[in-house]
Formats: structure tokens, sequence, C-alpha cells
């Protein structure tokens, strides 16, 4: 007589495939050598420390009493969260179609997954940064309000998982959407504020750049962080709308198209 | 049993829907194994994907209370830039198998594939896929009351089809299958019900010689 495995519920069986993609994911992309997982950290955590660089340079040394380096990198951190998440996450499901083959593997599955995944590299790039800052060039580091940070973080996370949802269901239609989608991200980082902030663009110019909400969650997040911060036109209210209305259009474009996508 | 009900499957085509199936409510005895006829194109392997959950029906519903396998096929479930080891393990895992020491050994054993077992699967020949393909379902131990079979024991070199169909035949017994397979003898071997795919209509017969005979009449 076959021993049978006990029935699962159906979170037991999201677990475990979240758990399987999620070894599956970090093998295929680090597991080529040890080095991988190094790099994995190592590289964001190299791209941060070249910007940062240049752009104090270019600057001053700090700003009301905070170090130039510690403001860029926690604009730059958390932007580089949100255009790794659309990137990955839009093309989540089209790279994980072979393993839909498995009834246990649902479109949502590779999605959960690689937030998982960015998000814990995030934390790790962003935490050992801001670590060596301290560390080594006695830098102030720790933020005012941890909890407004977090919050600015989760706000700007949920919009890029709303509109990765939203890409997701176009690239299974039109798959040349994706170049698209990388010319508008290319200036993405110019726009959204990452080495400047709102206060130091005069006025008159505001109306070129607050229909950005990343914008808005950048200086949400150097408002929590920097005591005295000038938060410029940035709008918790505003924020959130765009993140509900974001989510809610994702989320449904990917329900109604769910099983389409399952289907290679 | 399996039931279909008002199940439609179609594809967009240029001009305009591809029916495959339109409205069948259909129930499948599955006190049999079952082979799967039909032309070229005729659904055989979408119905083999929509029993298996790797494919949806555009509308309707497959409701069963049986614990129904993938498709064992070539194309599909294999993520061709991990080695047959990694996907060994990946199969286990979404399984719900914590512990896949057990199982990769099991698998390794079976494909008699040497040290590519460790290579990636897109370097793989068919028949090494197959083999993999195989050991990984027989490693579960059969823990499905149904396999869908597609094309898969038609690769392979005489000496792996007999084993392939050695075991297949021991389990029998607790498990059954739903196979396509473009070799009449294969089927005959294995199956001793039929369906016929045609015309987007299915037929079953309680004997594959019925089955095989309204086929060679209606192609």
């Amino acid at each position: 007589m076959i021993e049978r495995r006990p029935t699962r519920s159906s979170l037991q069986i999201m677990r475990d495939t979240v758990y399987a993609l999620f070894i599956r994911e970090l093998r295929t992309r680090f597991g080529g050598s040890r080095l991988g997982y190094f790099w994995a950290i190592a590289e964001p955590a190299g791209q941060a420390a070249v910007l940062t660089t240049i752009f104090s340079l270019m600057g001053r040394t700090s700003l009301s009493g905070v170090e130039i380096p510690v403001l860029m990198l926690v604009g730059l951190v958390p932007f580089k969260l949100f255009t790794k998440l659309i990137s990955q996450l839009s093309n989540a499901v089209l790279s994980n179609k072979g393993l839909m083959a498995y009834r246990q593997v649902e479109p949502i599955d590779p999605i959960i997954t690689r937030l998982l995944i960015e998000l814990a590299t995030m934390a790790i790039v962003f935490v050992t940064l801001m670590f060596s800052m301290y560390w080594f060039l006695g830098y102030k580091v720790t933020p005012v309000s941890l909890p407004g940070v977090l919050l600015a973080i989760f706000l700007l996370m949920a919009l890029a998982v709303g509109i990765a949802l939203i890409l997701c269901v176009l690239f299974e239609y039109f798959p040349d959407m994706s170049k698209v989608v990388g010319v508008i991200m290319t200036p993405m980082m110019i726009v959204s504020g990452v080495f400047f902030s709102a206060s130091m663009v005069p006025t008159q110019y505001w109306g070129l750049l607050d229909w950005n909400p990343a914008f808005h969650c950048l200086e949400l997040i150097r408002e929590s962080y920097f005591y005295g911060y000038d938060p410029g036109f940035s709008s918790l209210e505003f924020v959130v709308k765009v993140v509900i209305i974001a989510d809610f259009i994702g989320m449904l474009l990917f329900v109604s198209y769910r099983t389409k996508l399952v289907s290679s | 049993m399996i039931r279909l009900e008002n199940i439609s499957k179609w594809y967009p085509t240029k001009s305009g829907r591809h029916y495959i199936f339109k409205n069948i409510d259909f129930q499948i005895p599955m006190d049999k194994n079952i082979g799967v006829l039909g032309r070229n194109g005729a659904g055989k392997s979408t119905f083999i994907r929509m029993l298996g959950g790797s494919e949806y029906p555009s509308s309707g519903n497959i409701i069963s209370d049986l614990r129904i396998s993938w498709p064992l096929g070539l194309q599909g479930g294999i993520q061709g830039s991990m080695t047959g080891r990694e996907n060994a393990r990946f199969v286990a895992r979404i399984h719900g198998i914590k512990n896949t020491c057990q199982m990769e050994a099991k698998v390794e054993e079976f494909a008699e594939i040497g040290s590519y077992f460790d290579e990636p699967m897109k370097s793989y020949s068919s028949g090494m896929r197959s083999r993999v393909l195989l050991g990984i379902t027989i490693a579960l131990d059969f823990d499905f009351d149904v396999l869908l079979i597609d094309e898969i024991t038609a690769v392979g070199d005489a000496k792996f089809k007999n084993k392939a169909a050695t075991l297949l035949k021991k389990r029998f017994a607790s498990t059954r299958i739903v196979m396509v397979n473009h070799s009449i003898s294969q089927l005959k071997n294995f199956c001793s019900a039929g369906l016929v795919i045609h015309n987007g209509g299915l037929k079953y017969f309680e004997n594959i010689d019925d089955a095989i005979s309204y086929y060679g009449n209606a192609s």
C-alpha cells in the first residue's frame, strides 16, 4: 500500500510553492558561483556608493546638518527597490511560464517570490551601507522616525507592485510594451528627486514634478528620516490615493486574466 | 471520475476564435486506463493539459476529487536552465516534500543518465528528458490516482521503454493513466479503454479496440 502524503490547504500549497520558487530563483540568479551571493549585495551597494560619491562631490558636504552621502543613500536605495520591483515583478510570470504546467504553481507565486527576494536584498544593502557609513566615517545614520520611514517605503513598494501587476497582463498581450517601459523608466531617476529635493526647486516648477508619486514617496522617506527636513509639495494623502488606485487596477486585471497567464 | 461541466476551449486566431471544444458536458469514468485518440490538432494535448491543471478551459469547470498528476510530456514543467537534480528538487518541494535527498537519489537511479543529472536540462536529449521526468513521478511514489502521459513513453531506447512499461504496469492496481500516444501499439499495450476526440466532441469507449476502429473510420 502506498503511503499518501497528507492533503494540504491552498495556503500551505502556496507556501511550499513560493519556497520552491525562492530557492530556484536564488540558484539561477546567484548560484553560478559562490561569489554570486556576494555580488547580489555588492552590485547594488557598489552602484549606490558610486552614484552617492559623484553627487556628493558635485554639491556641498552637508545640508542642514545632514551629511550628503546619507541623504543620497536614503533616496537612492528605496528608488532602486522601486525600479527593480517594477522590472522584476512585471516579468515574473513570463519567465516562469514553463513551471505553470504544475497545477500548484499559480501566476501570483513568482510575483510573491520576487517581491520577497527584492525586499530582502534591499534591506541587507541598506543596512550594510548605513552601518559602514557609521562605522568608517562616523556619520549619524539613524532615522528620526523609523515607523514613518517604513510606512513611506511600504507605500513605494505597494505602488511598484500595482504598476507591475498591470504590466504583467499588458506584457502578456503586447510583449513590445517592455521596451516602452524601459524608455519611460530611464528618466525616472531624475524626475523622482533621487538627488535633489523639491525645496531646492523654485516653486513655479513644482507642477513639472508633483504628478510623480515616487517623488512624493522619496520626500516622505526623507522627511521621516531627517530632523527638520522640508518635504516641499509631498503629500501622504496623494500617495495613498495613487497606491490604492494602482493596486486596485493591478489586482483586478491580474485576477481577471489569471487563467490566461497560466497557458503558454 | 472526472467531470467536465460545460467546458469550452478556444484559442484566438487571426480569423477569430478557434474552438477546440465547445460546451462539452462529459464524465470520464476513471476505472480503466484510457488512451486518447485524435488527429493532429484535434486537442489531445490541450485536453490532457486541462485535466492536469496546466491550462484552464476558456469557460466551464473540470471537477474531480482524484489526485491527478501534471501532464508528463516533453514540453513544460521543466526549467532548461536548471539541472535534472534541481528540477527534481523543485517538483518535490511544490508537492510539499521537505527533505528532498531521498527523492533526488531515486530519480538519479531511475534516469541512469550519469553525470548529466547535474547538467542543465536544456542540454539533454529528448530521451534523457523523459527519463528524468518519469523518474520524478516514480520518485513521488505515484502519489496520484491518475497519471497523465503525453507522448513521454514514445521517446527513448528500447531498454528505457521496457523499464517504463514494467514500472507503469506494476502500479496499475492503484493508479490509472490517461495517455496520448501516436503509436497504436503503445496505446493497446497500456490502455483498455479509449477516448476519441473528433470535431470538437468526446466519445468514450469501454474497449480500446472499438475506439481505434471508430477513430479509423472517422478520420
